[in-house]
């Protein structure tokens, strides 16, 4: 099903620039976002018309947040374009970006479920809340793994929740049990996307082809980053951050042998998530009616997309 | 193509009747709490990570166990006894008998305190929330819940036979000692949390480690009044410890802020807090002076504090520094923490190394 997410006619014409900015923006991305508001929406018999705001609600925040992190990072590029704030001016990203997220909260509150526009307030709020750590940790090579997960669980995990836990509450099945499991899977979903994000900056497994050590270039280590370097000690570490190259990265750790070994334990690490989610999975069958079942054949491969990034083995 | 074999994991509510089993470890294999990153949620589910036993990595009998009573803070209770020890060894009214005794008494009601604290985070969840790098034994599956609070039953009884002779030899100790239950126990249930982790527990915790402790070391070493220079050196130790207390809290604010962990620390703020800290240190220093200057007021001591001083700026300027609740500067100043601390016992221990030098 494919959704409208963009329309000229939502946003006001008098306003210079505002829909040329967002006909740039819209026009790239792959919208997997909304595409898990279909595989989730879809078995549950959600209509239409929500299903089209459910999409929309969730790539306007996460275009508002791709604004304001590409004028936070100094970014030039987005999805081959010149980003917004370079192309227009930053005061222009960063109010388009703030509204979409008001945009947001006028198509739910017409819509009228009140739980909806609450679950999303916090998930706005955990979204800006993991933007401004984020930022508070650029050029701290020393971070943690673990540190790193609460942050992505903030920016990234967060968005996944709610592709997840929205169908439901707009069908206003607020089963606690129920929204427990979807919050850990979408947890889950979000540290493997992530994690697999930040592996392509090591150029591993990346097929799309994304400019290699750009996250460590820009004074950021990333989750992979963090974990490799984990067991280094301070003099390693900063001749590593140092690195231009692939090779020099290699070295830093010891030899490309090392890097295997280390790559390694990081998916096996990843592999015990993976197991993780499809615990929760199982668990998930339980709150769901019988002509419901089809969510758990459409939930099971997301893990080898995002991670392995593969498509899924039959 | 090689297979591996999945993890197993079970998830329980806590109306679950297994659920309690699952906890406490009351299981023929180990049930492992995983962390969880949904905070401020009503949790009212756990996930467990299944292992067989022989799954566990045991770290052998001498790590075990130091883990278990956290021997390397052991320095939090035998520098006071070193203090007074000194205070008191070349006095004729010196009662060592009642003194060993009631130092063996606190070891093992200290072993008992670390491992019940544990145990305390372990069921309330608070593991599970918060980030640490220290290995506890319960979370590594070396000992379940249930075993540890078994031992730490058995400590606290020895540490009531042991400290018994004390007891009788100098009865004002029962009062002291029932003084510090009765908080202990109010502090404890208060909120079903930690000691660490309430301002009212924060407050218990600084009388415990520092005045009730060296005045119970005091009369049980002989002392026949209230000593002034014994509670202002108490208060000056407790307030030590409840800094590394807060240092530790700060390290977790945002994990414990975002689980209505109430603390000073979580109640002031990242940046009233950072302030919070370096004013606490101030104050020690000042406290510490204070002592000096009333009760060893000797040059050595005045130089001992000068280079503790020097060293606390570096320290402070770390701490205000900090840029971000989730990065390593947390780590690093709680390390630098630690470093000053050390430096603080071992100037305390040469001060009382001194003063016994001086008088045999």
């Amino acid at each position: 099903m494919s959704y409208k997410i963009y329309s000229p006619e939502d946003f006001p014409a008098y306003l210079p620039k505002l829909n040329a900015l967002y006909d740039d923006l819209f026009s790239g991305g792959k919208g997997f976002r909304s595409k898990l508001i279909d595989l989730v929406s879809s078995p549950l018999k959600v209509d239409h018309k929500t299903q089209t705001l459910l999409a929309q609600t969730i790539e306007f925040i996460h275009n508002a947040s791709l604004l304001h992190d590409d004028l936070v990072d100094r970014s030039h590029l987005r999805r081959g374009k010149t980003t917004a704030w370079l192309k227009h001016t930053p005061e222009y990203a960063v109010l388009a970006g703030d509204y979409l997220l008001a945009r947001v909260m006028v198509n739910l509150s017409s819509y009228g479920n009140i739980k909806l526009v609450q679950y999303t307030s916090e998930i706005i709020s955990d979204l800006l809340e993991g933007e401004w750590l984020q930022d508070s940790v650029v050029g701290d090579f020393y971070i943690t793994l673990d540190q790193l997960d609460r942050i992505h669980n903030l920016k990234t995990a967060s968005l996944f929740k709610w592709c997840l836990r929205s169908p439901f509450i707009s069908l206003e099945n607020y089963d606690k049990d129920l929204h427990f499991t979807l919050n850990e899977m979408g947890t889950i979903l979000g540290q493997l996307f992530q994690r697999s994000d930040d592996l392509l900056d090591y150029d591993v497994r990346n097929n799309e082809g994304k400019a290699v050590l750009g996250d460590l270039k820009s004074g950021y280590l990333n989750s992979f980053g963090s974990y490799i370097t984990s067991d280094l000690s301070r003099s390693q570490v900063e001749t590593f951050v140092k690195s231009q190259t692939l090779e020099q990265v290699y070295e830093a750790l010891g030899g490309e042998p090392q890097f295997k070994q280390k790559l390694e334990s990081f998916d096996a690490a990843n592999n015990k998530l993976i197991d993780l989610y499809e615990h929760h999975l199982e668990n998930l069958q339980k709150w769901l009616k019988p002509d419901q079942q089809d969510l758990i054949k459409n939930l099971k491969p997301l893990t080898e997309v995002l991670y392995w990034r593969r498509k899924p083995s039959k | 193509m090689s297979t591996r074999s999945a993890t197993r994991f079970v998830t329980l509510k806590s109306s679950d009747p297994a659920y309690e089993n699952y906890l406490w470890g009351d299981m023929p294999e180990v049930a492992l709490p995983i962390k969880s990153y949904n905070l401020g949620t009503e949790e009212e589910s756990v996930t467990f990570e299944i292992k067989n036993k022989n799954e566990i990595n045991w770290p052998g009998w001498p790590r075990f166990f130091t883990a278990l009573i956290k021997l390397r803070t052991y320095i939090l209770v035998m520098l006071p006894m070193f203090f007074i020890l000194c205070k008191h060894a070349a006095s004729a009214e010196f009662d060592i008998v009642s003194y060993v005794s009631a130092c063996v008494g606190v070891l093992l009601l200290y072993a008992g305190f670390n491992i019940r604290n544990d145990v305390s985070d372990h069921i309330s969840g608070f593991d599970r929330v918060n980030l640490d790098s220290t290995k506890k034994p319960i979370r590594l599956g070396w000992i379940s819940a249930r075993k540890a609070k078994q031992i730490s039953n058995f400590t606290f009884a020895a540490a009531a036979i042991a400290a018994a002779p004390s007891l009788l030899l100098h009865p004002v100790l029962t009062i002291i000692l029932s003084l510090v239950v009765i908080f202990t126990i109010l502090a404890k249930f208060a909120k079903n949390n930690s000691y660490k982790n309430q301002l009212f527990g924060e407050m218990v915790l600084l009388n415990i480690s520092g005045p009730a402790l060296m005045y119970g070391l005091d009369f049980s070493a002989g002392a026949s009044r209230i000593d002034g220079e014994t509670g202002v050196f108490g208060a000056l130790w407790g307030l030590i410890v409840l800094f590394i207390i807060d240092i530790n809290n700060f390290s977790h604010i945002m994990t414990s802020s975002q689980n209505r962990i109430k603390n000073t620390v979580t109640k002031l703020g990242f940046d009233r807090a950072q302030k919070y800290l370096v004013r606490m240190w101030g104050a020690i220093l000042i406290i510490w002076a204070i002592y000096t200057y009333n009760f060893q007021n000797y040059t050595v001591n005045w130089v001992f504090l000068a280079v503790v001083t020097a060293a606390s700026v570096l320290f402070l300027k770390n701490v205000i520094h900090i840029k971000s609740p989730m990065g390593s500067g947390l780590k690093s100043a709680k390390a630098a923490a630690h470093k000053l601390f050390l430096l603080v016992t071992f100037v305390i221990f040469l001060q009382s190394l001194n003063r016994w030098l001086q008088v045999i």
